[in-house]
């Protein structure tokens, strides 16, 4: 069961009981070697790549082991198939620089390890949206409270299926640096009507505030608006449930996330996600600012 | 089926020993009753559960939640006694030819301020009533014990009973005999209170000053009661002086409290008014470096009571209670809530003998979150009719009956945008209606001498109505279609509550006794938190989330020492429970109406068992309690641990407490508490893997282990000023209040984390969070 961060933070701020400290705990660590995927697959011509790893106990401390000596395809059910391999013998398989998907496809991942086990995972590679317009505000001040830090709040409209449930990742580059590549700033994955921290998607318009401080000055911004299955939408929100806002009241208690690591030698399953994904793009320019 | 067939056998054979004319209203031939209320001689207030016995005899009862009690005896000359526990017994001769009013006024032992008593009626009454699972606590006991802040609170004494656990450390969530927090419910003036926080947990509703009677039953609910599963707190609020006024407060470290009471109209009419006002942001600018400016933080509330005795036989209460929590963050962001209860009740004596009471509740809580100009608000409330008939048929026998009724208004979810407001805010509203009636028959039968019963039913039924949509799911809760209701009743759900306590006293010093009880419950809490906060969400029972439902069996020893100076009692039970709510595994506890809510929970079943020890020490400069319990509970829930048992949230075996006072001069007490528990279950990471460059957590089975245990010693010591006499009388008491809580500084956990190295991204380190360090406060009370 997770702390109200909310109780937290008062008590903290108010009376500034409520502290931590580091504490040595036991945690029956046991035996944890479970194959963990992390593949993507888009509709971009590129070097597709899926990462395989193992899970350790949880205070192992170092890098994920690598799973090395793997069989990797995908196929995407139409007599397509690519394989990928591990040139650099570091767990990261690759196709080639010509692979792509197409939307609207079942793309197949199919993973045969050394032992002989062999694990599979379906995802849908669902269409492009079309973005057509980006503007954005600069924040210092709300509803004359002038803010400590300052934000831009970006708006951009986009093609959106009038009563289609889609699921959305979003990265925002910033001169070409990813702003969330690594999530550790935010996973902007989002469902139609649904908000996340920092902005959402409402009708047409994917909004977004980033600190000012947080980016380049007067940068180029390259939004890439993935359209992703729900299952993997609902794997990335638990993702973020159970490492990111961890403690947060708006979630529910620990649990762990969903996969569609399937096993298929009758073991246990894998970790992590195989998604295809379809990608589209829309450039713009943040101005000088007038101080 | 088969228990209520048999508890209505019981029903035949007892009745027998009930006088038919007796029921009927007429006195039985050479028989009258002797009848009356007993009452506080310094404030005029009605004693609730004072005994009232005859000395030939030992037949005896005790006065109701309004200060009266009937006898019903053969004609002749009798001693009536009353008494009351912290004050001189008082025995009047009657002679019983006829059927006689006898009031009776009980003077206070001592003029001071009232010290520890642990039970306020009669120190054997463990041994003479059925009531097994009930605890009555002294606000005098309540004010005694060292708490964080030095504010006293009633549902923090709660929390040191056997079979009570506490939900999360310094806040006044509880756990009773393995039952949720959301299952326990409370009564002020008998108005639910949904949410008894203010400050988030720390501080409860319950204004010790306004408060009269406290009365605990975590197992043993009168049939006259029901709507939760785990626990009831019965708390009723002073009437008020009707023979002189009075002036009480208090002046503490975060708030301070005025209580003004007397009578309107002398003997017949009086009121009481109770109030308090936090003020902890005065400390703010002590912070400003953490605290923006224009941020508020504070509570306030109100309770009020007016009282009027029509004549003997007619009476009229009115009561509410109003309080707001405010907190603001810099202008920017704003939470509110607060209860709101109003309560008035008539009393009517048809005869000696058959007491009725009406009462018409209202019942209101909110929250609402304002940022943006945009405002969301989330309620519940209830509207709520009760009759209540009281029969004393005889000192051997009193039959109970009544009905109540119960509608429901919850609002999950509204949206009030102003001109500021971003556009894509959409004003939106959502209400659920729903009918809660119950009506209950009960019988207390003494039989023999020694064997007490008290038996009886409830039948309980909830409906739902009016505008709502609700989802259908297929087996693996995918929604698969929903219903349109327009209005009307469209889901009904009904069931009997059958409750029996047996009292057989095996010697004068002592008793075994054993209880049966059913328990349904229709609106649910969903919470993901230690402590109910205000954003939890209550919710009716529907056609996709049926009643909770408990059934428990307890068995329990009760023997006194040393002319009742010291009380043993051994309890034992074993509690199932069914259709449980927790939440499905990733859920959003966010949601804005049922159907979502439906989405989000999930139902299981559950059982606990306990053994709890309790010895008191009633009487002497040393009093005081040790309270020991070994539990368990397990949840099990379809979709969540594969299915299999796993141990409930407020899980933990051990819990100890010891509660002493020590009265070291006649005007210096010195009180102390010490609690211990086994740490509280946590779903852990075992295991861990990457994706995306982030560390992700594996666990291994839900809440398979645990925080470290628990312990904390608090301390209190009270020094009575000299009383200050006017005109030879007493006129202003006062005392000073210094507490210690957590004495040795503990660092309990109250929640683990883990934090990657900023260095080293690959390590990963466990933090405990912890709630409270040592903290001394000081206050000072005054009472005219």
């Amino acid at each position: 069961m997770k702390h109200s961060i909310l109780t937290i933070g008062i008590l903290s701020v108010i009376f500034g009981t409520a502290c931590t400290e580091k504490i040595d705990i036991e945690l029956n660590e046991g035996e944890n070697n479970r194959l963990v995927v992390e593949g993507y697959f888009s509709s971009d011509t590129m070097q597709h790549s899926v990462r395989l790893t193992r899970s350790t106990s949880y205070f192992y401390n170092q890098p994920a082991p690598a799973e090395l000596g793997a069989i990797v395809t995908i196929s995407d059910g139409e007599g397509n198939l690519f394989v990928l391999t591990d040139d650099d013998n570091d767990g990261i398989y690759l196709t080639d620089s010509s692979a792509f998907g197409v939307p609207g496809r079942t793309y197949t991942l199919h993973i045969k390890l050394k032992n002989g086990d062999e694990y599979e995972a379906k995802d849908e590679m669902l269409p492009t949206k079309h973005l057509d317009t980006a503007r954005y505000e600069y924040v210092d001040e709300i509803y004359g409270v002038k803010m400590e830090e300052h934000f831009y709040e970006i708006y951009t409209t986009f093609e959106e299926r009038p009563g289609v449930p889609d699921s959305y990742l979003i990265l925002y580059y910033f001169d070409d640096s990813c702003y969330n590549a690594t999530f550790e700033n935010e996973i902007l994955y989002a469902r139609d009507g649904a908000s996340v921290d920092g902005g959402g998607i409402f009708d047409d318009v994917l909004t977004i505030m980033i600190e000012e401080d947080s980016i380049p000055k007067n940068p180029t911004v390259r939004l890439d608006l993935y359209t992703i299955s729900e299952p993997y939408c609902d794997f990335l929100i638990e993702l973020g449930s159970e490492t990111i806002n961890n403690n947060s009241i708006m979630q529910g208690p620990p649990a762990n996330m969903s996969t569609n690591i399937i096993n298929k030698s009758g073991g246990v399953n894998g970790l992590g996600y195989f998604s295809a994904r379809s990608r589209s793009t829309f450039t713009f320019k943040i101005d000088n600012r007038e101080d | 089926m088969r228990k209520f067939i048999w508890l209505l056998a019981l029903c035949g054979l007892t009745a027998k020993t009930i006088d038919v004319n007796a029921i009927e209203g007429s006195t039985p031939q050479g028989k009258f009753t002797v009848s009356g209320v007993v009452t506080d001689a310094v404030t005029g207030e009605e004693m609730i559960g004072a005994t009232v016995y005859v000395v030939e005899t030992g037949a005896g009862t005790i006065t109701n939640a309004y200060g009266f009690y009937s006898l019903t005896l053969p004609q002749g000359n009798y001693n009536v006694t009353a008494k009351f526990l912290g004050y001189s017994p008082t025995t009047k001769k009657v002679t019983l030819d006829h059927n006689i009013k006898l009031n009776f006024s009980l003077e206070q032992e001592t003029t001071e301020i009232a010290q520890v008593d642990v039970t306020g009626e009669k120190l054997n009454r463990n041994l003479e009533h059925p009531d097994m699972g009930m605890e009555k606590l002294q606000i005098s006991t309540i004010k005694s014990i060292p708490a964080l802040f030095g504010e006293t609170d009633v549902i923090k004494s709660i929390q040191f009973l056997p079979g009570v656990g506490t939900s999360g450390e310094g806040f006044i969530g509880y756990n009773v005999r393995g039952g949720g927090t959301g299952q326990n419910m409370m009564l002020l003036d008998e108005a639910t209170v949904y949410n008894a926080a203010h400050m988030f947990g720390i501080f409860s509703v319950f204004n010790n000053d306004a408060l009269k009677d406290v009365k605990f039953y975590k197992g043993g609910m009168p049939a006259e009661y029901g709507g939760r599963l785990s626990s009831l707190l019965d708390v009723r609020m002073k009437e008020g002086s009707p023979q002189k006024f009075g002036v009480n407060g208090g002046i503490g470290l975060l708030s301070s409290r005025l209580t003004v009471d007397g009578p309107i109209l002398k003997d017949r009419c009086s009121f009481i008014v109770s109030g308090r006002r936090s003020y902890m942001d005065i400390f703010f600018p002590l912070y400003r470096d953490q605290i923006p400016e224009d941020t508020k933080l504070y509570f306030y509330d109100m309770n009020a009571k007016v009282n009027f005795k029509i004549n003997d036989n007619n009476r009229v209460f009115a009561s509410g209670y109003f309080g707001r929590d405010v907190m603001n963050y810099a202008g920017v962001m704003q939470i509110d809530y607060g209860n709101r209860t109003l309560t008035t009740r008539y009393n009517h004596l048809f005869s000696d003998r058959l007491f009725a009471n009406l009462s018409a509740i209202y019942s209101h809580f909110m929250y609402g979150l304002e940022q943006n100009d945009t405002r969301w608000e989330s309620s519940i409330r209830d509207w709520n009719a009760k009759a209540d008939l009281t029969f004393f048929a005889n000192p051997q026998n009193t039959l109970k009956g009544g009905g109540q009724f119960t509608y429901h208004k919850f609002t999950p979810f509204t949206v009030k945008t102003g001109s500021n407001s971003p556009t894509y805010m959409k004003p939106q509203e959502n209400h659920n209606y729903s009918y809660e009636w119950a009506a209950y028959l009960s019988h207390e039968a003494k039989i023999g001498g020694l064997i007490d019963v008290d038996y009886g039913v409830r039948f309980s039924a909830l409906q739902n109505t009016g505008d709502d949509m609700e989802l259908v799911f297929d087996k693996d809760y995918n929604v698969i279609d929903s219903i349109t209701h327009d209005g009307g009743i469209y889901n009904t759900y009904c069931g009997m509550e059958p409750r029996l306590s047996v009292n057989w006293r095996l010697t004068d010093q002592s008793s075994l006794k054993v209880n049966y009880q059913k328990t349904y419950q229709y609106v649910h809490l969903a919470s993901t938190t230690m402590s109910p906060l205000p954003i939890d969400s209550w919710f009716a029972s529907n056609s996709n989330v049926k009643p909770e439902r408990c059934r428990m069996v307890s068995l329990g020893y009760f023997q006194n020492f040393k002319q009742d100076m010291y009380a043993l009692s051994v309890e034992t039970y074993y509690k199932k429970m069914y259709d449980v709510v927790d939440f499905k595994e990733h859920a959003d506890v966010m949601v804005s109406s049922s159907e979502e809510m439906a989405k989000q929970i999930r139902t299981g079943q559950g059982y606990s068992y306990g053994f709890e020890l309790m010895l008191k020490k009633q009487e002497g400069k040393f009093t005081g309690w040790l309270s020991y319990t070994y539990s368990r509970t397990f949840t099990k829930v379809e979709t969540i641990n594969n299915g299999e048992y796993y141990p409930s949230n407020y899980d933990k075996p051990h819990d100890l407490s010891v509660v002493a006072t020590y009265d070291v001069l006649p005007r210096l007490h010195l009180s102390l508490n010490w609690v211990y528990s086994t740490g509280a279950p946590r779903t852990l990471p075992t295991g861990r893997f990457e994706y995306n460059g982030i560390i992700a957590p594996v666990y291994a089975e839900r809440n398979a282990l645990r925080l470290p245990d628990f312990h904390r010693l608090d301390f209190s010591a009270t020094f009575d000023f000299k009383t200050i006499q006017r005109k030879g009388k007493p006129w202003l008491e006062q005392n000073l209040n210094l507490s210690i809580y957590n004495v040795y500084n503990r660092h309990n956990a109250a929640s683990i984390m883990f934090e990657r190295d900023e260095h080293n991204p690959s390590v990963m380190t466990a933090e405990k969070l912890y709630m409270f360090g040592i903290f001394p406060a000081v206050t000072y009370n005054f009472k005219f």
